[in-house]
Formats: structure tokens, C-alpha cells, sequence
């Protein structure tokens, strides 16, 4: 189906970015160990860059998790339910489950567009870099959670109405 | 009880919440005969400790205790009622709050700006200056000093020389000890003894310029608080102005007794040279006029204020000093 | 009315997660529809709040590093030089490779306070080799979930951090007394591994096929594989333990760090390094929505009346001195399976605290055993975190029955620890004591 494909691959490249920024998280924190010990002086950005680098990955890498199914769930009895079974709970749970995250991108982009309006900063440093970048990076990041939910959802209604297992990768 | 509210915090625990908090809410329900009742929540239970302006704005809680600096990212105006270096004594924000204006200044920014209903509802005292493994006296003991500090003062410190070290304040304890930092500044004698601070840095520097005195406050939800008979609007307002009064009492006298016992613990009490405390006043006035060009409110604040400090010069010629009269 | 929600929060919790919905999405899920019924519309921003604090966390920073180390190293074959190389020369002793295992863990709770982490960096390193060795798999899944817990009650820790002034306790004096409870568990942990490879040894196969080695083969083995990983291992932990770094920089120095190596080993592919890459992305937006999850679901229940209602339970009971003490203690094993430990530590022990002192209870002693029982509640299913940590790093032999069954001898010498706590308070209290004063 063309658009579960485009979901998931919308999460994969989610995933990549987020794999990618854990190497100036790695690079960032060692600068700071270097810059105080060698250069004789703290920097003023790393505490910062570092939280938002961790928040990104987190938030960036959370719909191609679900995607690859990293999340973690106790399936002593699922593992011996019908497909149909499986289907029910699947549905149930991601409609409420997809209800929220939806509710919480829509607010997280009108969090993005009045922090960029303000033009509202941290306040967390002498550095208080803007605020709207990060609230960005996590309103993608629900946005991609959303729309693998999405696809999770087509699958297990798929599912439920065929009474076979999703086969095959979209 | 009429109404149950929930009130937000950014406290944890310690004093300020166990206190003044708690103290508040007990009398709100004495003087509104029990009519509204306030459940007190720690930080970051109900939601984030850093966002309980938001929080009551949108009714997640009806009331909140706050300190304004914590809204520094979204304007920082607060500071000036909170405490900053540039700031008052305890009793300086007392009289400049009820009598020289600063109260009217207040509550008309909390409503314009914030939409919230707001007043004082405790005051802060004189903080130590730093708990610290280097002696500081001079500012070129200051120069490099690894110090981990935030808000107005990591920008003003720095300025002064420091190397501020931002970090989260549960890494602080385990940084001073392992000397990633050398030193921190955290709070009142009061707030600081309980956390051990004292037995992993020698040197205890005073006085604590960087917040010579603030105030925290009590933030109310505005249909919440439209939900109130006027005299139980008057009782909540009254409760505030009692639980400044009572906070003063408390702090202060616990103050004296945890300042004595570092005293008469194994620590060294250091005093900041005269020379120190005037270049940081110097430099704290130049950064809030900074602030002010860029904000019109830090500005109409910030003269009022700095009118009722140079009012106050007069204090000390016709008052002895707190304490001089001592053997 | 308020109260009654708060108290379907867990049963709703519960059917959705024994249903098999993933835990951080039933977490998530509960919150919201509890939240919703509570406070409409501004549920949305207490939940948002919640993400405000997880994602700028500083701390949390060692998550995704600490998870790209344990990554790199097994990837990059590093991880079983190093476990080949300590087993050349423990093969002799029992259940070898658990032992190692209790110890690696031991040495990262002293290096950092995020449990996460510290578990999923000694699984990736552990878990593959004790399989090539056929090692039973509820032993395994219970010595790495045992080996990861340690990280609450081995100081240095962020929940003590947030205790002690609660609490009004020194921060010093509570990781004093942490000390020596947090070695016996390691010490119980060891003792439960070697007995069971000595009493059933299926469970931890002896090494007996391959070709004995002679004495210079033994050490040239130990040079090229154990020196220069534990070098790193060091390199990490002694940076921040001679205060050098902060635990987070140190997890970034020893991520590095494992590049060098993996470099220097000629092992480094680019293929390696994309799929540690990866890997870490993924495991760390797992174990953080559980995280986040955990703090939504348990800030909306404290404010649907549930603080309200823990509280006036413990005020009602009426109880005094011990049972007031078995009282709180039991809550807090309750309170610790679905919700944040700060959150129950912030809800729990201001209450506590005067209750225990108006006994004559040691504070000090009283916060580590209330530490003791959280980490105990960490590790107990069925909701138990380290589980579910455990759960997202093993290849799928290793089923969630394993791990259940595995935790439960560890849970066993939790309790013990806990009994020796209660009958022996100088275990905890001798070394605040000798310590007490200043440290300069
Ligand atoms: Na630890
Ligand atoms: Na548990």
C-alpha cells in the first residue's frame, strides 16, 4: 500500500537523523572536557546542545522504534491470541494511544509558532539559545509517531478484517 | 469546603514548601473560615516545576506558588521581583512592595503579561554567596573560579570573570565534591545547611550579593478566582501579605541559627572585600540597564525600583543596624 | 469522585499492558483518557510538561551514550575479547561469566545514576557471550537485571539527590550509608551465581572443549584484549571519579573512546558503526518514552486525587513505630512499580519522614532502607522496569517467562539485604558516622 509505504519510510529517515545526531552529541560533550582542561575555560553551549541533541534523538527516533517494533511490551498472553485477537488490542490501543499523540502534536505545533513568535529563549544558561529548534525537533517527532501509528493501525485493521496476520513489509 | 484547589510549586521540599506553602494554604482556609480548601503539591508532581505560571493559566492547577524567575526564558521582568543581584534586603522588598509602588507594578504585569492573579506570598532572605573549595575575597580570586550558578547571575559572574559551569542541580553535590566545579551557590544558610554542601567545601563566602532578598508568589487561575466572593478574594490576598510577614520571622530566625552553626563549625566564613561588592553592583547595574533598553516593562520596574533603593540611603542614618546593639 | 479515577488508573493500566499493548503507549494512553475526565482540555499540557522536563534533562544525556558504548563494543566483536579474556583465567571458577557480569555492573552504578543505561551497557556487553556459553537463560536475564539495578543504591544517584534535603538528610551521609548495603547485594548477587553453577551446572556451563592454553598465550591474550578495554572502562570511570568529568561527559569520552578502539583493534567497519548508531537511536527513544510514560501516567494520578488518597491511607492507618515504618515501606513497593521513583520519593517521604522520626528512627538508616525497597520494587514483576529494559536489547530466545522467572532468586537477595538492613542498622549507619564531618 503506497501509503503505509510512505509511512514507514517517512519513519526511517525520522530514524536516521536521530542515529546520525548522536555523533555531535559524542563530539560535543568530549569539546567541552577538552576546552575546559585544555583550553582552561567551560564552554558556554555544550550544556545545552547536549540536552537538546538527547532530546531529538529521543523524540526524532520514536515512530521508526515503533516501526522496528523496539517497543518493549509483556506478550505472555498476546503471544497466544489469534491474529484476530491481536487485532482487536492493536486497534483499540492505537486509537487511543494515536488519539493523544495526535492531540499532542497538534499542541506541540502551536507551541513551536508561539515560541517562535516570543521569541521565547531557555533561560537555562548565559548562552538562553531560542526555544522553537527544539520544540520543533520533538513536534516532528510526534508527528512521526503519529503517522507510524497511523500505518500500525491500517495493518491491524487490515488484520481484523481478513483474520490473517500482516504479511510482508507494507 | 466551597472549593478545592490544587496548588502547584516548584519546591521539592525544604522550608519553602513545608513552611511557607503549606503555611499559606492552612491560613487561606482559617480566614475563609474553611470555605476554600488548597491541597499543596511538591514540584514536578502535578507538572513541570518550571511551569507553574503556564499551568495555572490553563487551570491545570488553580493557584500556584512560584518564583518569577523561573519565567526567565519568557520574560525577565520577574527577576527584579524575585531577587537579583541588583536587588533589595528582605526588608527593602517589604516596604518597596506595600508602600513604595512595587506591589501595584506587580500585579498589573502578572495581568497584562501573564493574565494571571497574582501577589506575594513569602519572602526570601539573604543567600550565601558561595560554598566553595577556593578562599574568595578579592575579585582576582574570583577570576577562573569554576562556579556553577544559573539565570541573571551566570551571565552577570561570568562578566565579573568567573568560568560558569552550567549543570543540572542534581549533579551539583557530586561535581563540588569530585571538583569538576569549585564552587556553588545555592541558597539561604537555612536552605543550604540540610544539603552537606558545607562539608565538602571549606569555605563559606558571605555576603550573598548575587541575591541579597526576593519574594516568591502566589498565582491564582483568573476563573478560579472569579469563583471567590470578594471578601474571600481579600482573605486570599490578606493571607499573602500575612505569610510575607510570618515567612520573614521564620526564615530569619532559622537563618541566624544555621548561620551560627557554621560559625561554629569547622568551616572558614570568608567576607567579600568592599572592592569586590561595589564592581559587582556596577556590573549587575549595567546588565539591567541592558534588560531594560530591550524590555519597556524592566524598565517602568527597574526605575521604580532603583528610586526606592536610593530612598532607602537614608535608612541607616537615622536607624542603628540590626545587631549593633549587641555586647 | 476525584479519587475514584485516580484508582482505576491501575487496573485500566493494567489490562492494557498484560493485553500486550506496549507499556510507554498504555502509560501514555491511561494518562491522557484519566487526565482528560479530570481536567479536559489542560490535560494536554500537564502530559506536554512532562516532556518539557524528560527531553531537556541533562542527565539523561548518558542514556544514548552509555547504550552507543555497550552497542560499539559488541558489534565491534570488543566486548568478547574482553569476557574471552577474563574467562581464560576464571574458567575454573563457577558461573564465570554472571560474576563478571555482577561486577561490570557494580563498576557502572559507581560511575553514573541513570538505571537505564547502566543496565542496557552491561547487557549488550554480557548477554551475547553468556549465550555463546550457553548459560541458562533465566540465569542470565536475572543477572543482568539484578547487575543493572544496582545503579539506584550504588551512590552516585540522582534519586538520592532528590531524597536528601526532602528528606533532610545529607547527601553524603546517605551515600555513606548506601555503600556497604549496595556491596552486599553485589556480594549476595555474586554468591547466588557461583552457588547455582556449583549446584546446577547446566545452568552456567563450564568451558571444557577448547585447547588449554599455555601460560604466554594466556597473557598475550590478556594484554591485547582485557588490558585496553578495561583502560577504557578506567578511562571513563576515572575521569569522573577523580572529578576530571561529569558522569555525561565520561559516557561521551568513553564513547569515543570505543572508536579509538575499535580502530585500533582493526575491527571498525562503517556497517558497525551505523548499526550501533542505530541501535542506539532506537533503544534510547524506548527506554525515554518509558520514562516519559511513567512520569505523565504518574502526574496525573497524583493529581486526580491520588496524593490525596496515598496519603490519607497512611494517616487513617493510625499506625505507630514499626508498623507505621512496614506501612510507608509497603507503599513505596507498591508506588514504585508503575510510577517515577522521584515522583514517589517527592509524594512519600515528606510524610515519612516525621512519622519515622517521631519514633526514634534513624533518618538516615530509614532513607536507605526505603531505597533498598524501591530498587526491590524495580526489579519485581510484573511491572518491573528493569525488565522491560532488559527486554529491548535481547535477541528474542530469551522471552519474557525467562526474565520473570530469572528476577525472582534476585529478588530473594534483594530481600535478604533488606533483612540485614532491618536486623544490622551499623551496616548502613557505621560509615556516615566514621564519615561524618568534613571530607577537605
Ligand atoms: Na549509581
Ligand atoms: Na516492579
Amino acid at each position: 500500500m503506497f501509503i503505509l509505504k510512505m509511512a514507514e519510510r517517512m519513519s526511517d529517515i525520522a530514524g536516521v537523523i536521530a542515529a546520525l545526531l548522536t555523533i555531535p552529541l559524542i563530539a560535543s560533550l568530549v569539546y567541552e572536557v577538552f576546552s575546559r582542561y585544555v583550553l582552561g575555560s567551560p564552554t558556554y553551549w555544550v550544556y545545552e546542545v547536549s540536552y537538546m541533541l538527547m532530546g531529538s534523538i529521543f523524540a526524532l527516533a520514536m515512530g521508526y522504534a515503533l516501526k522496528i517494533k523496539q517497543h518493549v511490551s509483556v506478550d505472555l498472553i498476546y503471544a497466544r491470541l489469534s491474529a484476530r485477537s491481536k487485532a482487536v488490542v492493536d486497534v483499540i490501543g492505537y486509537c487511543a494511544f494515536g488519539f493523544a499523540v495526535w492531540w499532542m502534536t497538534i499542541e506541540l505545533f502551536a507551541s513551536v509558532i508561539n515560541a517562535y513568535q516570543n521569541g521565547e529563549v531557555t533561560g537555562k544558561s548565559a548562552w538562553s539559545p531560542v526555544v522553537w529548534p527544539v520544540y520543533t525537533t520533538w513536534f516532528l517527532g510526534f508527528f512521526m509517531l503519529g503517522v507510524q501509528v497511523i500505518a500500525e493501525l491500517i495493518k491491524a485493521t487490515a488484520t481484523l478484517i481478513s483474520g490473517k496476520a500482516w504479511e510482508g513489509n507494507a | 469546603a466551597d472549593v478545592n484547589w490544587k496548588m502547584a510549586t516548584p519546591w521539592s521540599g525544604g522550608p519553602w514548601l513545608e513552611r511557607d506553602v503549606k503555611g499559606y494554604a492552612k491560613r487561606v482556609a482559617d480566614l475563609t473560615e474553611g470555605r476554600v480548601d488548597i491541597t499543596v503539591y511538591p514540584g514536578g508532581t502535578l507538572y513541570s516545576p518550571l511551569k507553574v505560571t503556564e499551568g495555572v493559566q490553563k487551570g491545570v492547577a488553580e493557584i500556584g506558588n512560584n518564583w518569577m524567575g523561573y519565567d526567565w526564558g519568557i520574560d525577565k521582568t520577574g527577576v527584579l521581583f524575585a531577587g537579583y543581584a541588583g536587588g533589595l534586603t528582605p526588608e527593602g522588598y517589604m516596604l518597596w512592595m506595600y508602600k513604595g509602588g512595587g506591589l501595584e507594578l506587580w500585579q498589573q504585569w502578572r495581568q497584562e503579561e501573564f493574565d494571571v492573579i497574582s501577589y506575594p506570598c513569602a519572602i526570601l532572605g539573604t543567600d550565601i554567596f558561595l560554598h566553595s573549595t577556593k578562599r574568595i575575597q578579592t575579585l582576582e580570586d574570583f577570576q577562573g573560579l569554576k562556579l556553577r550558578t544559573a539565570g541573571a547571575w551566570a551571565d552577570i559572574a561570568s562578566r565579573l570573570g568567573a568560568s560558569t559551569v552550567v549543570m543540572s542541580g542534581g549533579e551539583v553535590y557530586s561535581a563540588l565534591e569530585r571538583g569538576i566545579i569549585q564552587a556553588a551557590e545555592l541558597g539561604t544558610p537555612e536552605i543550604n545547611l540540610p544539603t552537606g554542601l558545607q562539608d565538602i567545601a571549606q569555605y563559606v563566602i558571605v555576603p550573598g550579593i548575587q541575591n541579597p532578598g526576593g519574594l516568591l508568589e502566589c498565582q491564582v487561575n483568573k476563573e478560579a478566582w472569579s469563583e471567590l466572593s470578594e471578601h474571600d478574594q481579600k482573605m486570599l490576598k490578606l493571607a499573602g501579605k500575612l505569610s510575607v510577614f510570618e515567612s520573614w520571622l521564620d526564615s530569619s530566625a532559622a537563618d541566624l541559627d544555621a548561620f551560627r552553626e557554621l560559625q561554629e563549625g569547622p568551616n572558614e566564613i570568608v567576607e567579600l572585600e568592599q572592592s569586590f561588592i561595589d564592581e559587582a553592583a556596577r556590573v549587575t547595574r549595567e546588565w539591567a540597564e541592558e534588560q531594560a533598553t530591550a524590555d519597556p516593562w524592566f524598565k517602568e520596574v527597574l526605575e521604580s525600583q532603583t528610586d526606592f533603593k536610593n530612598k532607602l540611603k537614608t535608612w541607616s542614618e537615622y536607624r542603628l543596624p540590626i545587631g549593633s546593639l549587641a555586647d | 469522585m476525584t479519587s475514584y479515577v485516580a484508582f482505576l488508573m491501575f487496573p485500566a493500566l493494567l489490562i492494557l499492558i498484560l493485553a500486550g499493548f506496549p507499556i510507554a503507549f498504555s502509560m501514555i494512553s491511561v494518562a491522557l483518557v484519566a487526565g482528560y475526565l479530570q481536567f479536559g482540555d489542560g490535560v494536554i499540557f500537564q502530559l506536554l510538561s512532562k516532556m518539557d522536563d524528560v527531553a531537556t534533562n541533562s542527565v539523561l544525556a548518558a542514556v544514548p551514550l552509555f547504550i552507543f558504548i555497550g552497542a560499539m563494543l559488541e558489534r565491534s566483536g570488543i566486548a568478547e575479547r574482553l569476557f574471552d579474556a577474563v574467562h581464560v583465567w576464571t574458567r575454573r571458577v563457577p558461573g564465570s561469566l554472571g560474576v563478571s557480569a555482577v561486577l561490570l555492573g557494580t563498576i557502572f552504578a559507581a560511575a553514573s545514576g541513570v538505571v537505564g543505561a547502566t543496565e542496557t551497557v552491561i547487557g549488550m556487553l554480557a548477554v551475547p557471550i553468556m549465550l555463546k556459553h550457553a548459560y541458562d537463560k533465566s540465569l542470565i536475564s536475572g543477572t543482568i537485571c539484578a547487575s543493572g539495578s544496582l545503579g539506584t543504591v550504588i551512590p552516585p544517584s540522582i534519586t538520592v539527590i532528590v531524597l536528601a534535603p526532602v528528606a533532610n538528610v545529607s547527601v553524603g551521609d546517605l551515600f555513606a550509608g548506601l555503600l556497604f548495603p549496595g556491596l552486599v547485594m553485589a556480594a549476595l548477587f555474586i554468591a547466588y551465581v557461583v552457588g547455582i553453577a556449583m549446584l546446577k551446572p547446566a545452568f552456567a556451563p563450564r568451558e571444557e572443549e577448547t585447547p588449554v592454553l599455555s601460560i604466554s598465550q594466556k597473557i598475550r591474550m590478556t594484554v591485547f584484549a582485557l588490558v585496553p578495554t578495561m583502560a577504557l572502562i578506567f578511562t571513563v570511570l576515572g575521569t569522573i571519579l577523580l572529578g576530571i568529568a561529569t558522569p555525561t561527559e565520561a559516557a561521551a569520552c568513553g564513547a569515543a573512546g570505543t572508536l579509538i578502539l575499535s580502530l585500533a583493534y582493526r575491527t571498525f567497519t562503517w556497517g558497525i558503526l551505523w548499526n550501533a548508531l542505530r541501535r542506539t537511536a532506537s533503544i534510547t527513544a524506548m527506554i525515554l518514552l518509558i520514562v516519559l510514560g511513567g512520569n505523565m501516567f504518574a502526574g496525573v494520578f497524583f493529581a486526580s486525587g491520588g496524593m490525596d488518597s496515598v496519603q490519607s491511607l497512611l494517616s487513617t492507618l493510625g499506625l505507630s513505630g514499626a508498623g507505621a515504618v512496614t506501612a510507608i515501606l509497603v507503599l513505596a513497593f507498591l508506588a514504585g512499580f508503575v510510577l517515577d521513583l522521584i515522583s514517589v520519593v517527592l509524594i512519600l517521604i515528606p510524610l515519612a519522614m516525621p512519622i519515622v522520626t517521631g519514633y526514634g528512627v534513624d533518618p538516615v538508616w530509614f532513607a536507605v532502607t526505603f531505597l533498598v525497597v524501591l530498587q526491590t520494587s524495580y526489579l519485581t514483576p510484573p511491572m518491573a522496569p528493569s525488565i522491560f529494559y532488559l527486554r529491548a536489547i535481547t535477541p528474542p530466545e530469551i522471552t519474557l517467562r525467562h526474565m520473570y522467572r530469572g528476577v525472582l532468586p534476585f529478588i530473594g537477595m534483594q530481600l535478604v539485604t533488606l533483612v540485614l538492613v532491618i536486623l544490622f542498622p551499623g551496616l548502613v549507619l557505621w560509615l556516615p558516622e566514621q564519615m561524618s564531618g568534613p571530607s577537605w
